[in-house]
């Protein structure tokens, strides 16, 4: 729709202080007298006070965590962007080494369960670019999972993310999954600290209580587990 | 921005204006919504201080331009746009509409500091002295980067014609 502004129009920016009350004094008397005359302006600064859903607030993950997921209702254009991937391109096998800590091992990203393989790869977006299967992460970094795993039946997903001796799950609980070949999970996450991380996906038949796990201070991976070691980056 | 709530509070306060520009720009919703919450996620990381809409509307327009930059966002943005969402365009560059597909293509030819005038002239309605105060710089500075826009319009427009005939 193109309006035709008596004069020169009112900025976005001048109509968005207005709305809120912010216009510098010097200004407002200008703004309200074009506003009583042009009918375009008018219509501009009334599509301000429609009302539209606004996303919740990602936080920083070095805000205090929770058990439950901090759960990002973003709608990222990632799913399309992972789809179109995942349809064009090869699986990119991203060979991880077994990582030895005192108290816990972690597999690598892929792993050949019945009917097929198990294999996990993060996409990374950082300043508007995207990378796949990163090994670093900086606290302004947000990142995808995306899954493949064999088309046999339903699947429960769930990611969990262990750092130092933290361990946190970044992505809505026990998602549904319909196995396929990079698959997104739903959500999307950042990491911050100045530890490694191992970004694990847990994939069971049946939802997997860590409950009892996360309680005693330790927890065993899954026999399905996958995991993708990312370094901070300084 | 010291804490979450105030972190929270400037989000609900500023951000429906920071979508429309974005989507104005972008002409697509998700990928508005992902610039705001990129820039509020560096503003809590930063703890950035001092924030009016003026501050917010000029950092969400680079953020826009740098993802514009990219080859394979351009394609993406190209594909998944919504032209409706560019809204009532009451500014024009000699008559012509700026879209999404012209103003990639300007993008290729101007340099960063031209491009922003162009979003803030173009898609944000403002006038010379305005872009002039948000950028700090002349008012004649800002008119000889418009010229330069409306020569490469005028070029790119010509070109297009010329591949048509």
């Amino acid at each position: 729709m193109n309006q035709v502004c008596k004069g020169q129009p009112l900025s976005w920016l001048q109509l968005e202080q207005y709305q809120l009350r912010e216009l510098p004094p010097a200004h407002l008397a200008q703004v309200e007298t074009h506003l009583q005359t042009c009918p375009a302006c008018r219509a501009c600064l009334s599509a301000l006070t429609q009302p539209s859903p606004l996303p919740n607030l990602v936080l920083p993950m070095d805000v205090p965590r929770r058990r439950s997921p901090v759960f990002l209702p973003w709608r990222w254009a990632w799913a399309a962007v992972a789809i179109g991937l995942a349809a064009g391109l090869a699986i990119l096998v991203l060979s991880v080494p077994r990582i030895e800590r005192a108290a816990r091992t972690f597999p690598g990203s892929k792993l050949d369960i019945k009917g097929g393989e198990l294999a996990l790869g993060l996409v990374r977006e950082r300043g508007g670019s995207f990378v796949h299967d990163p090994s670093t992460f900086v606290p302004t970094d947000r990142f995808k999972a995306v899954v493949t795993c064999p088309p046999d039946g339903v699947r429960y997903a769930d990611l969990v993310v262990f750092q130092n001796e933290t361990i946190f799950f970044p992505l809505p609980r026990q998602q549904v999954l319909s196995c396929g070949n990079r698959v997104p999970l739903q959500g999307a996450f950042a990491l911050s600290g100045s530890e490694p991380v191992e970004v694990c996906l847990v994939v069971s038949s049946e939802p997997v209580d860590f409950n009892s796990s996360l309680d005693s201070g330790s927890m065993a991976l899954p026999k399905e587990s996958v995991c993708v070691a990312l370094q901070p980056r300084y | 921005m010291e804490s979450v709530s105030e972190a929270e509070g400037v989000y609900r306060r500023y951000a429906p204006a920071l979508l429309r520009k974005s989507r104005r720009l972008l002409c697509n919703q998700a990928e508005a919504e992902d610039v705001v919450q990129g820039l509020f996620l560096d503003l809590m990381t930063q703890k950035t201080t001092s924030l009016d809409l003026a501050y917010l509307y000029r950092a969400v327009t680079n953020r826009c331009l740098n993802r514009m930059r990219d080859e394979g966002n351009r394609q993406r943005l190209l594909q998944g746009q919504d032209p409706a969402l560019r809204g009532p365009v009451r500014v024009k560059c000699d008559e012509q509409l700026i879209n999404l597909d012209l103003l990639l293509k300007l993008m290729n030819r101007l340099d960063g500091r031209c491009s922003e005038v162009l979003v803030y002239r173009f898609y944000d309605d403002m006038q010379l002295e305005e872009i002039a105060d948000l950028l700090s710089v002349s008012r004649k500075t800002i008119g000889k980067r418009i010229q330069r826009i409306r020569q490469e319009v005028r070029s790119l427009l010509q070109s297009a014609k010329g591949v048509g005939s």
